[in-house]
């Protein structure tokens, strides 16, 4: 019996490792045998994770280029050779109230910090002979969605990076992916209040697998593009999304 | 240590699986314990696969047919099911091209290929809807990064454009009982095919070096796309079409 997808041998830098979908992608990646890096603002959450997978783990925060800069030679430093762009945060509003601020730390975080940390990445990789895997986590919402136009313009952005830097990165072995979720279960999505079920059900009449994705089911795609099964593809943006928005 | 992409027992039914990239897909999934139905036209082309999978330690059975016949579909898939008619992965890869500009693509040609590499794929899926059904069960569609446009080849192109179509409309239709609806598109594989025709291997080559990875693809790098899209890895991916052509098309 051949054990695929193994990642055996990988070390790995998640980012927004504490979130919902990043922590459940952090230990599926462990669960095939990653060496774990990971990162997040939150400490408490990041610090209890990192003691459950045996990982190392750094607090940064991504809006900060030195704190980028700082983190992406500490993963160096422990062998990184696959990175996981997770983190990102979302902002609220119609456009035509949508504040400035909300704007740049929407952009920043989710888009600027994934060049950044892409381009240190590249930065140590190459110096190393070359080879490696990124994954950015983009979202469906990259197809247009209400109410949130900083976070569509940065997934957007995010898609037009993953295939610019697979371009770019291949003639250093070094192979770019997005995975675009769809609606995902998360405290988020599904608060235990049940303020959102009214609207879960109708979203769910327009997904045709009927039901929302499990973060597992996230991860496990992560955990494809990362794997030498995945070795031919890249720039590819894979949508995670029971169907929804095709 | 989780062992992934398990496909224990499970049917699985490979069209055109006598070589190539149908042969690696049908390795893939019986290396992970899959029960693989081996199709191809010629018995004995498919009988040979059979034995070179069984050697592997893969369980097999051969079910030669002509795919784009409707009623040879039925059988195919009968004999694929398992004993309480369930099929878990449909694999449509059989697929024939020939090269011809648009002033000497001969009618009868364009029909053949929309034949084999269009309705086949339709006709299996809806001989097979029920088996799937009952095993919440996948399709998987070897479409081609050729659906972009490539010179010379406008019907296999249309053919491939319209199974990434066909993907999509099922999705919808099978994904509300749990059947997933994938394509893979590969870019240029270097298979034996490939390198029997020597300009087209030259050619070929030379084209490589032009592409992101600067290499052909090995067929096991297409049969490992198409096994995790038909394992419980990608349970939440339906209606994509997933190129695995080293950093070709990026749609």
């Amino acid at each position: 019996m051949t054990i695929a997808n193994s990642l055996e041998g990988f070390t790995i830098l998640v980012t927004g490792a504490a979130g919902g979908i990043g922590a459940v992608t952090a230990r599926t990646l462990s669960a095939r045998g990653a060496r774990l890096l990971l990162t997040d603002r939150d400490t408490a959450t990041l610090a209890s994770l990192a003691a459950e997978l045996a990982a190392e783990y750094r607090v940064a925060d991504l809006d900060d280029r030195n704190q980028i800069t700082d983190l992406a030679d500490w993963a160096d430093q422990r062998g990184m050779d696959a990175l996981v762009n997770n983190a990102g945060i979302v902002s609220m509003a119609p456009i035509e109230d949508f504040p400035d601020a909300d704007w740049d730390r929407v952009i920043e975080i989710n888009l600027t910090a994934v060049h950044l940390l892409t381009r240190n990445f590249a930065r140590c990789r190459i110096a190393r002979g070359g080879g490696g895997a990124i994954v950015n986590i983009a979202s469906m919402s990259y197809k247009g969605m209400t109410r949130q136009i900083a976070y569509v313009a940065s997934k957007g952005g995010v898609v037009s990076l993953t295939k610019g830097a697979a371009m770019e990165l291949a003639r250093h072995k070094i192979r770019v992916n997005a995975v675009a979720p769809g609606m995902t279960e998360t405290e988020m999505t599904n608060p235990a209040d049940g303020s959102q079920d009214r609207l879960r059900l109708r979203m769910m009449e327009q997904i045709p697998l009927r039901r929302y994705g499990e973060p597992q089911e996230i991860a496990s795609v992560v955990a494809f593009l990362i794997s030498r099964d995945a070795s031919y593809v890249t720039g590819e943006v894979i949508h995670v999304s029971g169907g929804a928005r095709l | 240590m989780t062992c992934q992409n398990d496909m224990s027992g499970r049917p699985v039914l490979v069209t055109g699986a006598a070589r190539g990239i149908g042969l690696a897909i049908a390795h893939a999934f019986g290396a992970r314990g899959a029960r693989v139905a081996v199709n191809d036209r010629d018995p004995a082309d498919v009988d040979r696969a059979v034995s070179a999978l069984r050697e592997k330690g893969s369980d097999a059975i051969a079910v030669p047919g002509d795919i784009s016949d409707e009623h040879a579909c039925a059988g195919i898939v009968a004999k694929a099911c398992d004993g309480e008619g369930r099929l878990a992965v449909l694999v449509n890869n059989a697929a024939i091209g020939r090269a011809a500009p648009l002033a000497s693509h001969k009618t009868d040609h364009w029909r053949k290929v929309l034949d084999v590499n269009l309705t086949g794929p339709f006709l299996l899926a809806r001989a097979a809807q029920e088996a799937l059904r009952q095993a919440r069960g996948a399709i998987v569609n070897i479409a081609s990064a050729a659906a972009y446009g490539m010179k010379d080849q406008c019907s296999y192109d249309a053919s491939k454009g319209g199974l990434i179509s066909l993907t999509r409309s099922l999705a919808l239709e099978l994904g509300p009982a749990g059947v997933r609806v994938n394509s893979v598109c590969p870019g240029f594989v270097d298979t034996e095919m490939l390198k029997s025709d020597a300009n087209l291997h030259r050619h070929s080559q030379k084209f490589a070096r032009s592409l992101p990875l600067g290499r052909l693809a090995r067929p096991e790098e297409i049969a490992e796309a198409v096994l995790w899209l038909g394992s419980d890895d990608a349970s939440y991916v339906t209606g994509h079409a997933l190129f695995v052509d080293g950093g070709w098309i990026r749609p």
